[in-house]
């Protein structure tokens, strides 16, 4: 009888893949994994401490980094948690549809960087990560626009948004959303059919529904396990129930399917932005009154449907300036957990494209 | 322009000739030979930098870029400032490796892989040795690169390494038989092992037309036996850092670089020779119609790198061991057929009967796959925990 | 057919190869011409990056350069009043400010800055201060080259802020 021993491998925290410092004990037979330990923590900041010590406003740029692929996204959640706990509104329209429009593109940023690293998991040599990063660019570009920076934009703030977008940005914005159906369908061609990538992402990391559902991952992994849950629609927040969009899901349950409903869910993005863009009023974006916020008492839970799931902020006031606790529920942290039950069994070059294909962001795992 | 075409012979001529003024014979047949290795070397290592050149530019415009530019105009000194950054840079010896292995296996990498130029046609005339077993020759040398991949992944300490180490040996000796049989096909038709008789023999049409099956699984095969995009499983840079050379620095990893883009170089002109017509052409040089063949195969060797990902470790095996395999057997089979019933029309036979094997391959595989997709409807994890 | 996604990858690919060439010739002044280039036109294909000190982009009116602290255009005095707005507003506590009473009781200067510093590496670029600033004083330059031998010189005094604001305007 043959006797194989186990070898044990860390990948990471420096490692090409493991988009950021993330470490993974993984333990092999051969190629095989049995076990796989995720280690992380070594982007850890603080975040939730700090905000205990600044006031409901000054913790928005740390909104911004927490994960800072979409940083508009966590403004909303944030927003929302703070408009809920302060009592403030009701948020002008032209606000709601900015947040809407900001929301729904920074879902096209998140899941055109998902996607173009996932391929660079699988070893396609910055091709398509570099098409992905391309359109991205461009919807950087209105970030900037609008709030002058482009990745932590601290645009979105409770009661509104911070001022209204200068007057070039809904033509621009509008141009850009007009070129995105044209560019998903061209990643279409290049990735959809294409039999490698089919053969590397079928089949692998798959996670079962039932099992995803236990796990609380949410978002475009939830829906690539074939469960039709989003916030957008469950529990609509912001103006969402306006707008006309199909939830996306797939039923392969692998990383294929997860791949798959990010590009559907580019297309969806699309269609709401064309709606919100085309619909947008004039008007002011600040409610009235919200220089100092300082809610009373109490508590108050948020979230959205942030593009890797749902993101949500939980404040404690004490009726100081200061929130007295400030808790995330990060996304990327509560996905991670499925990482081990869909990577054992697998060889190892499957373990990089399962992580690619949960779409982790370390500043929001580790906070 | 017979001059121009024959250049190189010329050259041999004119110098050996004035070198018999002082030398023996013996020492004139010494001296064209050292010069002759030289020559080649030094076109070897030169075309070496400019192809790592050629594929960052051609990558680059793939990916909407430019690529380098900075270095010189166009960025063309770029490849003399990348060599001599890694000729001064440190060599690190990693704490755990196994020294005389780690610090041999570059060399034993570099040496078999300059040896085919021995016996590769430039041109006519333009052959070091025209030995008559060429065909098997070349295979047979480039593979002893295997035993410098698994020293470099053992002699290395270092897990990656090993694991890069290990899946190298197992593509590089699964992908030569396949390889070897579509060679094998080439040789049937032609009916000779010298790859210069192969070339004569493609003066009116290039067996490429004969054998587009034998070309494909070919193309295919030196794509994964050069360890080149998308079957670059042993440096798979996303899982395993750089595979089997991540521990060398410096002139170690010089001299990886090297071999492999030799062994390209090496892989992209058989193709030419036994499948594209080698030299022929019309009104420009021979030598002149060559390189452009092995540019145009090198060329889209960067195209599929630009284009695809990386297949998967048992992907790879099972291409090589379920597909490539069969399918090389069939088409040798079938080129004997067609060789035997000696009809005098040219590549049509061939190219028929090349076409059909790949449409009946195509739909067998098209079923299989169906199968396998309803066959997985299980999911893994119950397998796993049932 | 199997390969047929295979080709169609190959066809992007290359036709991206092509539009590159196809479109560079088309721009060909503009590359490499040392004035700042406009917002880049959005398109799918052909050449993408930007040639950086050769080629520049024109950054947005709003962008979040450095902080440059302006004066007023008439008579030339610096609109800061050392309220200290900034300060309590960074929620990091990156600008710290000195002020004291204008000795000279005719100006109209009430309050002078004695010490104002901006500390550009601990910044988190929110822009908080500048919407904190009562006086108009504090508000965003559009350079962005700000990298620095030493770390120390991160640290901008308000005559430098000034100057800053000078070039800005
Ligand atoms: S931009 Fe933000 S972090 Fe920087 S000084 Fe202003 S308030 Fe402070
Ligand atoms: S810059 Fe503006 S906010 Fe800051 S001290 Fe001066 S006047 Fe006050």
């Amino acid at each position: 009888m043959l006797r194989t021993e186990t070898l044990s491998i860390n990948v990471g925290p420096q490692h090409p893949s493991t988009h950021g410092v993330f470490r993974m004990l993984l333990t092999l037979d051969g190629e095989r994994v049995v076990d796989l330990k995720p280690y992380f923590g070594y982007l850890h900041r603080g975040i939730e401490k700090t905000a205990e010590q600044r006031t409901y406003v000054q913790n928005v740029p740390f909104t911004d980094r927490l994960d800072y692929i979409c940083g508009m996204s966590n403004n909303l959640a944030y927003a929302l948690a703070v408009e809920k706990l302060a009592g403030i509104g009701p948020i002008p329209e032209r606000a709601e549809y900015l947040r809407v429009i900001m929301a729904e593109l920074t879902r096209v940023v998140n899941h055109c960087v998902a996607i173009g690293f996932l391929l660079n998991d699988l070893g396609a040599f910055f091709t398509p990560v570099l098409y992905c990063l391309r359109q991205r660019e461009y919807i950087l570009d209105l970030f900037e626009m609008a709030s002058g920076s482009r990745m932590t934009p601290s645009y979105i703030r409770p009661g509104g948004v911070v001022e209204d977008v200068p007057p070039e940005f809904i033509p621009a914005a509008k141009k850009v959303v007009a070129g995105l159906p044209a560019f998903v369908d061209e990643l279409d061609q290049l990735l959809t059919g294409n039999e490698i990538l089919m053969a590397r992402l079928q089949n692998v990391g798959v996670l079962p529904p039932e099992r995803a559902i236990a796990y609380g991952v949410t978002g475009p992994v939830l829906r690539g396990s074939g469960v039709a849950y989003d916030i957008r629609r469950a529990e609509p927040y912001s103006i969402y129930d306006r707008f006309d969009f199909d939830v996306i899901t797939e039923p392969g349950q692998d990383a294929y399917a997860r791949f798959l409903v990010r590009l559907g869910e580019m297309r969806q993005s699309a269609r709401i932005l064309e709606q919100a863009l085309a619909q947008i009023p004039e008007g002011p974006v600040m409610a009235e009154g919200v220089r100092r916020i300082r809610p009373p008492a109490g508590e108050a839970y948020a979230r959205i449907e942030a593009p890797k799931g749902e993101l949500g902020f939980y404040l404690i006031s004490d009726g100081s300036p200061n929130p007295y606790r400030f808790r995330v529920r990060p996304t990327s942290l509560i996905n991670l957990q499925a990482l081990r039950d869909m990577c054992v069994g697998h060889l190892v070059a499957d373990v990089v494209v399962i992580l690619g294909s949960i779409d982790l962001t370390m500043g929001e795992v580790d906070r | 322009m017979p001059s121009l075409n024959n250049l190189f012979g010329f050259l041999q001529d004119w110098i050996s000739g004035k070198l018999s003024g002082f030398l023996p014979p013996w020492g004139v047949t010494l001296a064209m030979m050292v010069i002759t290795i030289v020559a080649l070397l030094l076109f070897l290592v030169v075309t070496v930098m400019y192809l790592t050149y050629l594929e960052r530019k051609v990558l680059a415009r793939i990916a909407d870029r430019l690529g380098p530019n900075r270095a010189g105009p166009l960025g063309i000194a770029q490849p003399v400032a990348d060599v001599l950054k890694l000729i001064v840079k440190e060599v690190i010896v990693p704490a755990r490796a196994d020294v005389p292995v780690y610090f041999l296996a570059p060399v034993v990498m570099v040496a078999p892989a300059l040896l085919p130029y021995a016996v590769l046609p430039f041109g006519p005339r333009m052959v070091p040795a025209d030995i008559s077993v060429a065909v098997l020759f070349v295979p047979a040398v480039t593979s002893i690169t295997t035993l410098a991949l698994l020293m470099a992944g053992w002699g290395s300490g270092n897990k990656f390494s090993l694991l890069g180490g290990l899946r190298a040996v197992a593509q590089k000796v699964s992908y030569s038989i396949p390889l070897l049989l579509a060679f094998l096909a080439v040789v049937l038709v032609s009916g000779s092992l010298s790859l210069v008789r192969i070339v004569e023999a493609q003066a009116s049409y290039p067996f490429l037309l004969a054998q587009p099956l034998g070309f494909i699984i070919a193309l295919i095969c030196c794509v994964a036996e050069v360890n080149r995009s998308p079957f670059d499983i042993p440096e798979a840079e996303s899982e395993l850092v750089a595979g089997y050379h991540t521990e060398y620095s410096g002139v170690g990893f010089a001299m990886f670089f090297l071999a492999e883009y030799i062994g390209m170089f090496t892989v992209s002109a058989m193709l030419a020779i036994l499948y594209l017509g080698g030299w022929h052409g019309p009104l420009l040089p021979p030598y002149i119609w060559f390189l452009i063949k092995v540019y145009l195969i090198l060329c889209v060797m960067f195209w599929l790198r630009g284009t695809f990902p990386r297949v998967r470790v048992d992907q790879l095996m099972n291409l090589s061991w379920k597909v490539l395999l069969p399918l090389s057997m069939v088409n040798v089979a079938v080129v004997a057929l067609v060789d035997k019933l000696g009809l005098r029309l040219g590549f049509l036979p061939g190219l028929v009967a090349g076409l059909v094997v790949m449409a009946v391959a195509a739909a067998v595989l098209r079923t299989r796959r169906r199968a396998r997709a309803a066959a997985a409807a299980r999911p893994a994890w119950q397998v796993r925990e049932a | 057919m199997v390969g047929t996604g295979l080709l169609k990858g190959l066809w992007v690919t290359l036709r991206h190869v092509v539009e590159t060439y196809r479109q560079d010739w088309h721009k060909f002044p503009r590359r490499y011409r040392r004035e700042p280039v406009a917002v880049q036109e959005q398109s799918l294909t052909g050449l993408f990056t930007v040639q950086y000190p050769e080629e520049r982009l024109r950054m947005f009116p709003r962008f979040h350069g450095h902080l440059i602290q302006k004066r007023d255009p008439e008579t030339g005095l610096y609109n800061c009043t050392a309220c200290k707005a900034c300060e309590r507003a960074c929620p990091h506590g990156v600008i710290s400010v000195e002020g004291e009473r204008n000795p000279d009781r005719e100006s109209k200067k009430k309050m002078l800055v004695t010490r104002f510093t901006w500390d550009a590496g601990r910044c988190l670029y929110c822009g908080l201060c500048v919407e904190a600033c009562p006086s108009d004083a504090l508000d965003w330059g559009q350079g962005y080259e700000l990298a620095v031998d030493r770390r120390e010189e991160l640290v901008f005094d308000f005559e430098r802020l000034l100057k800053l604001g000078e070039h800005a305007t």
